[in-house]
């Protein structure tokens, strides 16, 4: 909060939109999971509480110009914008003028949650999931394919015994010799949100832990295939995550709610370190059907901002949750110079002038897998909302 | 010593045939199983419903689903349904009792189910 609008009294460096009005939501009480395995980490709420703060946000700002920042997300998802929080941020962004909705990339780019690949029809490629022996916390997987694909699932062991296989359709529970329930396998066809097929394989974390396997197989067998491409996602677990086994594809790792149409996703670097290079955590896009995300970069290593908590006012972190707060706030003042011109500003204006206003050298390219378009220019925004008819 | 090797031999062989099937190796399933592992294979879900673990769960043990949902007809709601919040005309908050969720899927009108899932702060 304090980087996108601090006003400087705690940490004495004001944030970068220090004028800014700011709207704090707390989610009901009857929202959060008071008991059971739901509580931990349910301190944020889900996806749905989100969307309704997201509303709520924009309800009270009413007509005046809004901003607002996302620190949120785990791995899951269609990674297409097709997910019904993203396809309702858009919706909420599109709805009028003068509103943003700016979310961090995810710091998963290291942590080998993704896998890529084309299956042949009539043969097949495997994917080595590991779980790991001490690791009886969440653990859930998704593959999405081609609609005009046919895939069957088949788990193989770590000995190399077939466990079983999942034919697209078709759903399974895998048991223990002693009927306990391991794995619930899902091969879904059809997704309603955009028509491809997906896998979802859930373990079961309530079953004795010596008899999970450490690691698993997946077999992808191409039935009938027109294009064979896929992408598998391992879900967030911060209390132990899994992951594929080397080597790793460590494109496409942005979040599940940061493949949106209209969000404007960041991506962090380190501003202290010459050449401002990359966190070695931030995410890297493209998104699932091949669009550019993340749109930008900010600095996100080795932040100063105010923390009450601490002995000195202030505390230092690293994440895409330092990054994103700094575009929010460079939105907020290419916003309040809208308004103070009479302008309006809609996203896909917001979005176009972030992107063709960004700094490059870093990085290289046009576009880059996690710089984006280049590092925001705060300056520039703005001067271009003044130079706008 | 030739004596010695038929007598392994006919152990081993006889071993392998007098232990025991495992109950699994003669169900249904078509794919040859291994000692571990049974597989049983159950109706899928509903084709509109996201399914995640969190999901699951959900539906194991709460009486209604808090989701977001889509619709194809702009304002349409169908009956049996909470309404939280309408995030735009086609999409919005629901508390889903989980005794309609069949019936959702039915419903030509419902276009897709997303349950609430956990977000972390990254």
């Amino acid at each position: 909060m304090d980087i996108a609008c601090g006003n400087g009294g705690g940490s004495r460096v004001p944030g970068v939109a220090p004028q800014a009005d700011i709207i704090f939501v707390q989610i009901s009480a009857s929202d959060i999971p008071w008991e059971g395995s739901d509580v931990v980490g349910a301190n944020f709420g889900g996806s749905v509480q989100l969307l309704e703060a997201i509303e709520f946000i924009f309800n009270r700002a009413e007509t005046r110009p809004c901003s607002i920042n996302i620190s949120l997300g785990t791995n899951g998802g269609s990674h297409d914008g097709t997910s019904l929080v993203e396809q309702g941020i858009d919706a909420i962004v599109t709805a009028q003028p003068n509103r943003a909705v700016v979310i961090a990339a995810s710091n998963s780019y290291a942590d080998g949650i993704h896998a890529s690949g084309k299956v042949v029809e009539g043969n097949f490629i495997d994917l080595t999931w590991q779980i790991g022996r001490s690791d009886f916390t969440h653990n859930e997987l998704e593959i999405w394919y081609d609609k005009n694909d046919q895939f069957k699932l088949e788990l193989i062991d770590r000995d190399d015994n077939s466990i079983g296989e999942i034919e697209l359709g078709a759903s399974a529970r895998i048991l223990s010799q002693t009927n306990e329930l391991l794995f619930f396998v899902a091969h879904r066809q059809a997704d309603p949100n955009n028509g491809d097929n997906t896998i979802g394989i859930f373990m079961n974390t309530e079953s004795i832990p010596s008899s999970l396997p450490s690691e698993i197989k997946l077999r992808l067998h191409g039935v009938a295939i027109n294009n064979g491409q896929f992408h598998a996602w391992i879900e967030r677990d911060d209390n132990g995550q899994s992951s594929f086994a080397p080597p790793l594809d460590n494109s496409h790792t942005l979040g599940s709610i940061s493949c949106g149409n209209k969000s404007i996703v960041v991506g962090s670097y380190d501003a202290h370190t010459s050449g401002q290079p990359l966190s070695y955590f931030s995410s890297a896009g493209p998104t699932r059907d091949g669009r550019e995300k993340p749109e930008i970069s900010a600095p996100g290593h080795n932040v100063f901002a105010a923390n009450s908590s601490t002995r000195i006012g202030v505390t230092r972190m690293s994440g895409t949750s330092m990054a994103a707060p700094a575009v929010t706030g460079v939105v907020a003042l290419m916003l309040a110079e809208a308004l103070s011109l009479n302008k309006n500003l809609t996203i896909d204006q917001i979005r176009e002038i972030l992107a063709k206003t960004a700094r490059s050298n870093p990085p290289s390219t046009v576009w880059d897998d996690r710089y984006g378009m280049g590092r925001v220019d705060a300056n520039s925004s703005v001067q271009k909302v003044r130079d706008l008819p | 010593m030739q004596g010695w090797y038929k007598a392994i031999i006919i152990v081993v062989a006889t071993s392998f045939f007098i232990l025991p099937i495992p109950k699994y190796a003669m169900s249904s399933y078509p794919h040859e199983n291994t000692s571990k592992y049974r597989v049983e294979y159950v109706s899928p879900e509903s084709s509109k419903l996201k399914l995640s673990s969190e999901a699951l769960r959900a539906l194991d043990r709460e009486d209604f689903l808090v989701a977001t949902l889509k619709v194809a007809k702009e304002g349409y709601i169908p009956t049996g349904i909470e309404v939280r919040t309408w995030i735009s005309p086609s999409i919005f908050t629901a508390n889903i009792p989980r005794e309609i969720l069949e019936r959702l899927d039915d419903d030509p009108a419902v276009v897709s189910i997303e349950p609430a899932y956990k977000l972390r702060s990254y």
